[in-house]
């Protein structure tokens, strides 16, 4: 890639005019020279931004250079994640994607400092994750239906290792919270497919049911803010409970018991929540053809203060919704819409009129 | 009054263009200001009133008709068709509304009437030799020798088909198949309709429905009403003769036919809308649907059709049974619910055989290519206590086949000293009966080379949980000592014992990659999808939009649509996005869809899903998730294509 091509990288995400977003009047679109499928990060500043090759490298093109964080086999596919404390970023490589299509693969785990160029291999399993302040680090052993939960630079000490109860259920995939560094939340699915969250203290190791799901077969979804977690109960296939999120305060409310609902719908929404500022993002249904099962799902906000929903896209069918250094993405049809983005992407599109 | 409009709107020719236009039309001018019911109901009076003058008038010896030139030109009088008509049941009418001579299939295969049951008496009219216009009435026999079968040859022969004497010859020609989509039903229905079989076929119907109507009457018949009892009796044997040509299914499938003639949406209904778990009880599905299912809800391993009858009850009346019971082998749930599932699986077409257990199997690929291979090929799968390794096996011999080999790479390996050499023997994880990579089978055929295992002599695969190492039938011989719980179809713990002594000289080894679709151009030809299409010398074509999918569906009733797309798309109800560009690959079939004003779902079943639990998976999220599996692919390949 020549140097040219390399420096306007970073100042590649450049939000669309409005109306220039195909099919929705409302989300700009994500554009940038380098050609979105190879991106894997970018952050919010548009400063770092990680790309793979199809060689099987990760690259990292940054202050007009670019650098190579990972050398991998050729085809190799990457995963990025941060943590709000920006300190740390967690690579995953998949080496056969294209080739072994198991849920039981291990992806191998690189870690490096926010923005660096070389990475450190530290594990492998799946769904890596960041906690308290990017010291901490989970993921999950599908196998061995294991959560492990390891700290970071604590040399060779063991993994604390929760196994799941999960009978039901082999493509489940855990989530993981950390609200202080003894304390662990995680989800679990008892056999009569309630799902629940629970929380295990490293140091009594006896777990209490934070949340459990009215409804078997609901999905749980949950972010945390401070002591407090935010739950999201989305009903699965024919609603019969619809869809709800709460407020449970972790700490000060024995058994957790008190808890608040913020919000609830006859419709079985997707979820995919995201706990941003104020609010929390999540794509709701509006409306569900059972006989088609056809759903007309969009991004929602939900007001913490006020507890308002608003809806926030108009493009009748979203499925996903993903956040990337706290820019909140709708990915629909092969293209990224911006749902929530910083001032500094704004700042790119005058970059970008300066450049032309 | 729903026969005579059916039929007008059918005929609508010249075979009614007579007394029943007149006198329709002088009537409802008479009484414009009465109601379209009375209307119709006093023009059925009048209509019979004509046609009753008639045959008064023209009683005496019926004619021979010796006086009739051209038999083209002589034509049944309105009349009598305004009778048959008004008598026979509408749905039977249609058959005879093409032209003349599905109006005498109609009339030969018994299922037109008139006001005194069938047909016996026919109203003609024709010119005679002196240019006389003639109306007279006449017996069945000789109109038909003189005037049906004139105008229509064909119908002469076609009527032999379905006498006793060849019906058992007929019937082996005649298929009917389940229709695979509504679209095709609909189509199905249209040719039922045309086919100057279907009067046959109905009445065959007809007389089968009725024996038990014979049987009853018989009964009720006075001994003094002996003729009337003797007639009966000849009726019932026939009936009972038809009844032994056509197998019950058959007799059912008719029935649907010949009571809808005149709804496609109610014959199609019945296919695509009935209880599918009640089609199992009536033996038209089997029960490898819902017996998992049935074992867990009952608590009863060996089901009797009795229990079988009251798990489809069950299953119907309390639809979330089906969302986590049946689940055995890791499928993903929750399934949908018992009324969502009949529903599917009535759209579905894939040909499935016992359970395929996917999440032990452990690789999506080898689901999918499984499922495949069952539908198109011959074989069954082979049969294990395991039924991932039954799944395994199943890959593992088509890739004998196909491929050499070459992507099965679950191996037990041992070095062989007389070559110096390290030879390595296919495997699966769990003993398949006498198939080649059972592994007692792969064991032991090692132990002979390496051990001196006499040839008379064999492994046995036990538990970990039953294995007693003190008991004295495990002193001596081969035991292979699994823990069936953690054993994969790709990984598996197990110790090999050789009189109580663990062999460590057998190595295992696991390699499982393989191309699903092709990833670059140098190895094309040994992707998964070319090795299906060669192997079982398929067709295959790329499925680009919704319309492609429904043509060929509906155009290729064996058809399979295959794919692979991202998970997180396809089902997001399960499976979420939480990084940049992420995206699981799963492949999965498609092998039907619904429409509804022009939005399309289609039946699909991912490679974690049970094979028996199909989901409809709505066009933009399949469409979405193709997308984004295509930005992702190195040859930018579009994952949907269609096998037949």
């Amino acid at each position: 890639m020549s140097f040219t091509k390399m420096a306007l990288i970073p100042l590649a995400m450049l939000l669309m005019p409005a109306l220039g977003a195909e099919g929705d009047k409302t989300l700009p679109l994500l554009k940038a020279k380098q050609a979105l499928d190879n991106i894997r990060f970018i952050s919010k500043d548009g400063k770092y931004t990680y790309y793979q090759k199809r060689s099987g490298d990760l690259q990292l093109a940054t202050n007009y250079s670019n650098h190579t964080v990972l050398e991998g086999e050729k085809f190799s596919e990457y995963l990025i994640a941060s943590s709000p404390a920006r300190k740390k970023l967690l690579v995953s490589r998949d080496s056969s994607f294209h080739s072994q299509m198991s849920h039981h693969k291990l992806r191998d785990f690189f870690l490096m400092d926010f923005g660096a160029r070389k990475a450190e291999q530290i594990g492998s399993g799946q769904n890596p994750k960041l906690h308290q302040n990017d010291s901490f680090i989970s993921y999950y052993l599908p196998k061995q239906k294991t959560i492990e939960v390891k700290k970071l630079n604590a040399g060779s000490k063991k993994p604390i290792a929760i196994r799941l109860l999960n009978p039901l259920n082999e493509y489940f995939m855990p989530e993981v919270f950390m609200p202080t560094p003894n304390d662990i939340i995680y989800s679990d699915i008892n056999e009569g497919g309630h799902q629940a969250f629970l929380m295990v203290s490293t140091l009594e190791k006896k777990p209490n049911t934070v949340f459990k799901s009215a409804y078997p077969g609901s999905k749980l979804e949950a972010c945390l803010d401070g002591d407090n977690l935010y739950v999201g109960e989305f009903e699965r296939g024919v609603a019969k409970g619809g869809s709800k999120i709460l407020k449970i305060a972790l700490y000060n409310n024995p058994g957790f018991q008190k808890s608040e609902i913020l919000y609830q719908s006859q419709q079985s929404d997707l979820g995919n929540m995201i706990c941003s500022g104020s609010k929390i993002y999540f794509i709701k249904t509006l409306s569900h053809d059972k006989e088609l099962n056809l759903k007309e799902t969009e991004v929602a906000s939900l007001d913490l203060k006020s507890q308002k929903v608003e809806i926030l896209s108009s493009l009748k069918r979203v499925s996903q919704l993903l956040e990337m250094d706290e820019t909140i993405l709708c990915p629909f049809e092969g293209e990224y819409h911006i749902v929530k983005g910083s001032l500094n992407l704004t700042n790119d599109e005058i970059k970008r009129g300066k450049e032309q | 009054m729903k026969t005579w409009l059916r039929f007008s709107i059918n005929l609508s020719n010249k075979l009614l263009a007579g007394a029943l236009g007149l006198s329709l039309a002088s009537y409802l001018v008479a009484n414009a200001q009465a109601g379209f019911y009375s209307n119709f109901e006093k023009l059925i009076e009048i209509q019979q009133s004509n046609y009753s003058k008639k045959l008064e008038k023209l009683a005496g010896s019926p004619a021979n008709l010796n006086d009739l030139v051209d038999a083209e030109q002589a034509e049944l009088d309105p009349d009598f068709l305004s009778s048959m008509i008004f008598n026979t049941p509408s749905r039977y009418a249609s058959l005879g509304g093409s032209d003349k001579c599905g109006l005498y299939d109609l009339i030969l295969s018994e299922l037109a009437r008139d006001q005194n049951g069938p047909l016996e008496k026919f109203i003609v009219r024709y010119k005679t030799k002196e240019g006389q216009v003639k109306t007279v009435a006449t017996d069945r026999k000789t109109f038909f020798e003189k005037v049906a079968f004139k105008q229509c040859p064909q119908v002469e022969k076609f009527q032999s088909y379905f006498n006793l004497k060849n019906l058992p010859n007929t019937l082996k020609t005649i298929n009917l198949s389940s229709p695979t989509s509504q679209n095709t039903c609909f189509e199905m229905h249209k040719d039922f309709v045309s086919d100057p079989k279907t009067p046959y076929l109905c009445y065959l119907y007809e007389q089968i429905d009725g024996i038990p109507r014979l049987e009853r009457e018989i009964r009720t018949t006075p001994s003094s009403q002996y003729r009337k009892a003797q007639k009966l009796k000849r009726e019932l044997k026939i009936a009972k003769k038809y009844q032994e040509l056509i197998n019950p299914k058959s007799v059912e499938y008719l029935g649907a036919l010949c009571k809808n003639l005149e709804s496609s949406k109610a014959f199609c209904d019945g296919f695509f809308n009935a209880d599918f778990w009640n089609r199992i009880v009536n033996g038209e599905k089997s029960l490898s649907y819902m017996e998992a299912t049935c074992q867990e809800l009952l608590g009863k391993k060996n089901l009797s059709d009795k229990n079988i009858e009251a798990c489809a009850k069950k299953l119907s009346q309390n639809p979330d049974s089906c969302r986590f019971l049946g689940a055995q082998g890791g499928v993903l749930t929750p399934k949908a619910e018992c009324d969502v599932l009949s529903a599917n699986l009535n759209l579905s077409r894939l040909k499935v055989g016992n359970q395929d257990c996917p999440g032990r199997v452990a690789n999506a690929g080898i689901v999918n290519i499984t499922r495949i291979l069952q539908h198109f090929g011959k074989n069954s799968m082979p049969k294990s206590e395991a039924c991932h390794a039954s799944t395994t096996a199943a890959f593992a011999e088509f890739d004998k086949n196909a491929a050499d080999g070459r992507f099965w790479g679950v191996t037990l390996c041992y070095d062989d000293k007389i070559n110096n050499k390290e030879v390595c023997l296919p495997v699966v994880n769990g003993e398949v009966g006498n198939n080649e990579f059972s592994l007692t089978t792969v064991v032991s055929k090692i132990l002979r080379k390496t051990k001196g295992l006499g040839n008379d002599q064999g492994c046995k695969l036990i538990d970990s949980t039953r294995y007693t190492p003190e008991l004295l039938e495990f002193k001596t011989g081969c035991f292979i000592v699994m823990d069936s719980a953690s054993c994969y179809g790709n990984s598996c713990e197990y110790k090999i014992l050789l009189d109580q002594r663990e062999l460590t000289h057998i190595k295992r080894k696991s390699q499982t990659d393989f191309d699903y679709f092709p990833k670059d151009f140098s190895n094309e030809n040994f992707a998964q999808s070319k090795l299906i299409e060669k192997s079982l010398k398929l067709k295959s074509a790329r499925v680009e939009n919704v319309s492609a999918l429904k043509r060929v569906l509906d155009e290729k009733p064996n058809a399979l649509i295959h794919g692979i797309a991202c998970g997180e798309d396809l089902i997001p109800e399960h499976f979420s996005k939480r990084h940049f560009n992420q995206c699981t690959p799963l492949p999965f079939i498609v092998d039907g869809y619904k429409e509804r004003r022009g939005l399309y779902s289609v039946n699909l079943r991912s490679s974690y899903d049970s094979v028996y639990a199909p989901r409809l998976v709505p066009w933009p999220y399949l469409f979405s998730a193709l997308k984004d599996y295509q930005r992702l692919h190195p040859l930018n390949a579009w994952g949907l294509n269609v096998l037949y």
